[in-house]
């Protein structure tokens, strides 16, 4: 059992990881590897056909947004109610 | 960085006792675990493939993002809303503090809403911002205050308002305060208030010459709120 303000602690370190740790070198990630030649690009999209590189990274990504929302929502929750463990 | 994630999310899932809380928690959880799985894949299949891939390094020309931005023109009496979605929100503070603060050797006041200046600190010198141009004003109250650094609860509108005084006291070259974000503040305090807030902020703020960014993630604001307070800045940047 945690306290109201303990849980708040706990989502905006959450958040805060998710946010900055996690998005920005994914973001970096993606950029640089936009940046890599056609022809390489092209042999690790196409040669090694289970592997799709950019679909994996994207979707490391578009999840990790999904928790940013989904623990903003619980912050939203935790801060407006008047339960005071959880 | 996600056995990190997983660590962390472990350690609360041990502590949380609340049934809703707890699942969204596990289902966090549970994905942080997969990316590991699909981020080892992908790091071994680059290695194999490209192995100098990861000696590039990429720089970003960030004047010509931010021109077509339109925070050129940005000085110590500028008021701009940034509304960003949650995708770009981090690159867009990265960029905006890379220009403002390393380039036009502006000093920031960073008002944080809902991420440790502890944290911030760590990752802008990865991005080679520069810090000793930041000062804080930190509302998750986490760490330890210093002289460039004040904590105030993110329910005390009145007391940002005068950590921000406090810091730009100290501070005789030009200066600009950062909200990140102005949204987050939207979860602790009702919407008229918030608004009051931003309304008597920033005439203040162009009195005592000092520029205003407020950082507006769509995703957690109203839209008639965004529109409230697109009508107090001088423009609005949308990304």
């Amino acid at each position: 059992m945690v306290s109201k303000q303990e849980l708040m602690n706990m989502l905006i370190e959450a958040l805060s990881f998710e946010e900055i740790a996690a998005m920005a070198p994914l973001e970096e990630f993606l950029r640089n590897y936009r940046e890599i030649e056609i022809g390489d690009r092209t042999k690790l999209e196409h040669i090694q056909d289970e592997i799709r590189i950019e679909e994996k990274v994207k979707r490391i990504r578009d999840e990790t947004v999904q928790h940013s929302k989904v623990l903003t929502a619980l912050l939203k929750r935790v801060v407006g109610s008047d339960q005071n463990e959880y | 960085m996600e056995t990190k994630a997983r660590d962390l999310y472990d350690s609360y899932l041990q502590k949380v006792k609340d049934h809703t809380i707890a699942n969204s928690l596990s289902l966090i959880h549970d994905q942080e675990i997969g990316h590991m799985k699909l981020a080892s894949e992908v790091i071994t299949t680059i290695r194999k493939y490209i192995p100098d891939h990861f000696e590039r390094k990429i720089k970003e020309s960030l004047v010509d993002y931010l021109e077509k931005e339109g925070l050129v023109d940005f000085d110590d009496t500028s008021t701009v809303l940034i509304s960003s979605d949650v995708e770009k929100y981090w690159k867009t503070n990265l960029a905006v503090l890379k220009y403002l603060v390393n380039q036009k050797k502006l000093k920031c006041i960073y008002i944080t809403v809902n991420k440790p200046s502890f944290s911030l600190v760590e990752a802008f010198k990865r991005e080679e911002i520069d810090v000793n141009n930041l000062y804080f004003v930190d509302c998750t109250t986490v760490g330890t205050e210093d002289s460039r650094k004040i904590f105030v609860k993110p329910e005390s509108l009145s007391d940002i308002s005068i950590a921000v005084s406090r810091l730009a006291e100290n501070i005789s070259e030009k200066k600009f305060v950062y909200f990140d974000a102005i949204s987050t503040l939207y979860i602790f305090n009702p919407s008229d208030t918030v608004e009051k807030f931003v309304h008597y902020l920033i005439p203040k703020l162009k009195a005592d010459k000092i520029g205003l960014i407020l950082v507006a993630v769509k995703d957690e604001i109203e839209k008639k709120s965004l529109t409230v307070l697109t009508t107090f800045c001088d423009s609005k940047v949308e990304l």
